[in-house]
């Protein structure tokens, strides 16, 4: 069932079993997956079908770089199917590396096994709509995919792992018909859940606090509640509810909002293949299920262990698209077009140099010049993608003279320093508005720099051609600056963790010191891998969907918190606890 | 449907099958006793049912002619009784309903005029048992498998011109199908079990539904209509509001000519309705009468799909041969 917060008697409490804070991948996962469980599931989600502006507008806060960190309210849509309504649909999952702790990444390692989250990624697939759970190149499409460069044997990297796309699926336009279906289930649109009331020891949260635009203010009462709401409103929420956690809800430690981090990615290098260009192929194939697949290269295991760094891919990619001397009509094409592109899809299209009258007048002539092909790529543009549903993922023009710039995506190693905090301004509905810190520490741009040096051998001695930093590229640390943090991946904010000193979540994702509260989504990583986020968030929703189930069919039990909760605080005052500080005042395990 | 039931009757040491057809009608089948008759009248009905024990009522063709054909058969029955008249019906006579439906579901709006036939012919069936005949009526669903064209067939022909696919939140609902073979066999079950007079049965499969979505990329990869195209809504939409009525009347025109294969299938409001409902049909009262055991989802999937890949081969007749097959 599918209804409207406005349409709540204001000052009522809505009682319900699980309540779910946010309809985008993991709360709509989360809500499907508990279907037939015979829990009665109230999902808030605090915006409606479409975008509005004014609830966008609730997303604004500011950053501490802006060269860095986009503005919090890109990306991310507050809206029913959330981000997933504007996602480019990139399913890769976890690698087992990414769960284990690594000497040399301070704070890595996953509370859980990879087999843990694997064991719903097939599931996770099917949600995501990306195919069979099959990522590996020589058996996801019949016969094998093509390679990506004839011959290549690296040492360092593999070329078997491939990344697969979703539709993409916009969860809220997916799954809508079979939420409204469901009996068990309570969609309410324009709930904006500005705050969790906790009970006065602490230990379980009481009411979700929901207000409307409009002013329409009510509770929720739940046996249990899921912050399904992204990592930067995860912590948002957490730390502004205040009354009985002076430091906000699971903050007692001062980690929430900590260990942020988003993808190390841009674009490098010049890579010049000399082989017939039917030897290369950046392309994308279809599987039977008709999901488009591409080649990766992917950092071994093994090279990442002896060099002592982060997971990393590369993928072949078309040369810079706002340098003109690209001489390829298409990409110059989508360079003129750039102000219809959305902010999340042209950022990369924006480019720090001026862009002269003489760039222009080249880009120009290089549509003019390439017309045909323009055309033929438009028309492909516009009948593989715009109008089709499932949709050709991205731009893919072969370049002249078998020259690609390569993309790369690396892991951001875990930074404590790195963080979301609640700012000085308030939204609309009183709720204080974030200031994100985002920071990347030496080991990301030594992750960077080494797996591109690293591929740079393996080229050289397969002999098959030559990969070069460009001039402007040299300091590596400067093309991820230029870059800054790869937007829409939030990640690790409430980190998963054992031990609540050094982690806001248990390894079921409920949030430490609570009975009751959990957080589903990328917040609860502790480390962020080379792949995109949203696979694993659904995975790990569906492992959350059983741990609830089950818990929810235990037999009561008498549970004993160990520690008062901290004493209460005035809510004006924020709190801003530093981690050493903290060791005295937060939960047992 | 009736071509399995025949052959399946006559490998039953039990039975000597008889079709019943139209004058007009071309079908024979070699070694296989013909009567033809006029269907709407129940004089020549009931000379074509003498010495004949059971009749099984497959009728098919035009809805307006089912109550007429049906009154003609109950009417011919009851100047010569038969042991049984099976009726074989259809899940349409559920209409709109939703959820899970058992035999006692009564119908709901909407009821498009081949329901309402259906319905018609039932009502006519169950007046029949009232004043003292034995008939039993046969509920099938989406009748799957070899030789079945509007969902085997019709379904690989749109599969393979990529109009039909991947559906989105429109193959969600569940897919009740019955294998042509598991229908025959209730069929021929119905024909003699004791204390089933005037009682209705459900046929469909009673393994776990797949959804229409797992259903149609299953086919789909089963006769090589890959890759599976995603189908939008609003394409879905054209196909039903706009181009299913240009085909529908270029098939009147073309089947007069003889061109009636040239013409493609149609994904009718009906058709794309049966996707759209989301509805269970309950098999729990004929698994329990009947005892069937229904061939596996994946092994009825990869049988129809050798079957209708045996269509194609060079030498083979082709799925718009069988399309054209007259309705015996």
């Amino acid at each position: 069932m599918i209804s409207d917060a406005r349409s709540i008697v204001h000052g009522t409490t809505v009682e319900t079993d699980v309540c779910i804070v946010g309809a985008g991948a993991a709360g709509i996962t989360l809500a499907l997956e508990l279907l037939g469980s015979g829990l009665r599931v109230m999902l808030l989600e605090a915006g409606g079908t479409a975008e509005e502006s004014r609830t966008q507008a609730l997303y604004e806060g500011d950053v501490a770089d802006a060269s860095l960190h986009s503005p919090p309210d890109k990306y991310r849509q507050r809206r029913f199917g959330g981000s997933t309504t504007i996602w480019g649909g990139r399913c890769v999952p976890f690698d087992p590396l990414d769960f284990e702790t690594r000497a040399w990444i301070p704070h890595s390692g996953w509370p859980i096994r990879y087999q843990d989250v694997a064991a719903h990624y097939a599931k996770a697939n099917a949600i995501c709509e990306a195919g069979h759970c099959t990522y590996d190149a020589r058996h996801a499409v019949a016969g094998g995919m093509r390679p990506v460069l004839r011959d290549f044997a690296p040492e360092d990297f593999t070329t078997d792992r491939i990344e697969r796309f979703s539709c993409p699926t916009d969860f809220g336009r997916r799954y809508r018909g079979r939420l409204a279906a469901a009996p068990s289930v309570q969609v309410l649109l324009h709930a904006n859940c500005t705050r969790l009331i906790a009970s006065a020891d602490g230990g379980r949260v009481e009411h979700a606090v929901v207000q409307t635009l409009g002013g329409n203010r009510f509770q929720v009462a739940a046996t249990r509640f899921v912050l399904a709401t992204g990592a930067l409103e995860a912590t948002r929420l957490l730390l502004a509810s205040r009354d009985v956690h002076a430091q906000g809800i699971g903050n007692g430690r001062g980690l929430v909002g900590r260990h942020y981090m988003c993808h190390i990615a841009g674009t490098i290098g010049t890579l010049r293949i000399d082989r017939p260009a039917d030897h290369v192929w950046q392309g994308y194939e279809r599987d039977e299920d008709g999901v488009y697949c591409r080649r990766r290269i992917s950092l071994t295991e093994a090279a990442q262990r002896r060099e002592a760094i982060g997971n990393a891919v590369f993928r072949l990619h078309h040369p810079r698209i706002p340098d003109p001397r690209h001489r390829t009509g298409a990409l110059s094409a989508i360079f003129l077009a750039r102000r219809l592109i959305s902010y999340e899809y042209g950022k990369r299209l924006v480019t720090n140099q001026p862009v002269s009258s003489g760039d222009w007048l080249r880009h120009v002539a290089n549509v003019a010049i390439g017309a045909p092909a323009t055309a033929r790529f438009l028309w492909h543009w516009m009948r593989d993608r715009v109008f089709a549903e499932r949709k050709f993922p991205t731009v893919i023009v072969r370049p002249r003279e078998n020259l690609f710039s390569l993309d790369f995506n690396a892991e951001q190693a875990p930074n404590p320093d790195s963080r979301v905090r609640l700012g000085e301004q308030t939204d609309a509905l009183g709720m204080p508005r974030l200031f994100i810190d985002w920071r990347y520490s030496e080991i990301d741009v030594r992750t960077v720099a080494t797996a591109f040096r690293l591929l740079q051998q393996d080229v050289s001695r397969s002999a098959l051609g030559e990969l070069t930093v460009d001039p402007d590229e040299t300091d590596v640390e400067a093309v991820i600056r230029r870059d800054g943090a790869y937007g829409g991946h939030h990640i690790g904010t409430t980190r998963m963790s054992s031990d609540p000193a050094t982690g806001v979540v248990d390894v079921n994702s409920r949030v430490f010191g609570t009975h009751n509260l959990y957080v589903a989504g990328s917040a609860v990583f502790p480390t962020s891998s080379q792949a995109n986020p949203t696979l694993t968030i659904v995975a790990l929703a569906i492992r959350l969907a059983r741990h609830i189930e089950a818990d929810a069919n235990r037999p009561p039990q008498v549970i004993r918190r160990s520690e008062p909760a901290v004493p209460v605080r005035p809510p004006s005052v924020q709190a801003e606890p530093a981690l050493a500080a903290e060791t005295a005042s937060g939960f047992e395990p | 449907m009736a071509t399995r039931l025949i052959a399946a009757l006559a490998s039953n040491m039990s039975y000597r099958p008889i079709l019943l057809a139209e004058p007009t009608a071309s079908a024979t089948w070699r070694h296989l006793e013909t009567r033809r008759c006029n269907p709407e009248s129940s004089g020549e009905f009931a000379e074509a049912l003498k010495g004949v024990d059971f009749v099984v009522n497959c009728l098919g063709g035009k809805p307006q002619r089912f109550a007429a054909v049906t009154q003609a058969l109950c009417d011919a029955a009851r100047s010569s009784p038969p042991q049984r008249i099976v009726h074989l019906s259809s899940m349409t006579v559920y209409g709109g309903a939703s959820g899970v439906v058992d035999e006692a579901t009564r119908p709901e709006p909407p009821l498009n005029r081949y329901a309402e036939a259906r319905i018609r012919c039932e009502a006519l069936v169950r007046q029949y048992t009232a004043d003292g005949g034995d008939a039993v009526i046969v509920r099938p669903s989406c009748i799957f498998g070899p030789g079945s064209d509007p969902w085997a067939g019709r379904v690989a022909r749109l599969l393979l011109a990529r109009r039909l696919g991947d559906l989105g939140p429109l193959g969600d609902g569940l897919c009740n199908l019955v294998h042509v073979d598991d229908l025959v066999a209730i069929m021929i079950a119905a024909l003699a079990a004791p204390g089933t007079m005037g009682e209705t049965f459900n046929a469909t499969a009673d393994w776990p539904r797949p959804t229409w979505n797992e259903f149609l990329v299953r086919f789909a990869r089963a006769i090589g209509a890959t890759p599976v195209e995603r189908i939008s809504a609003r394409r879905m939409a054209a196909e039903e509001k706009l181009l299913a009525p240009a085909l529908r009347g270029a098939a009147l025109v073309a089947n007069r000519i003889g061109a009636g294969r040239f013409v493609s299938d149609a994904m009718t409001p009906s058709f794309v309705r049966v996707l759209r409902q989301r509805i269970t049909v309950s098999a729990v009262k004929t698994s329990a009468r009947f005892g069937i055991a229904h061939m596996p989802f994946e092994q009825a999937i990869d049988e129809t799909a050798r079957w209708w890949n045996s269509l194609q081969a060079p030498t083979g007749r082709t799925a718009d041969d069988h399309r054209a097959e007259p309705v015996r």
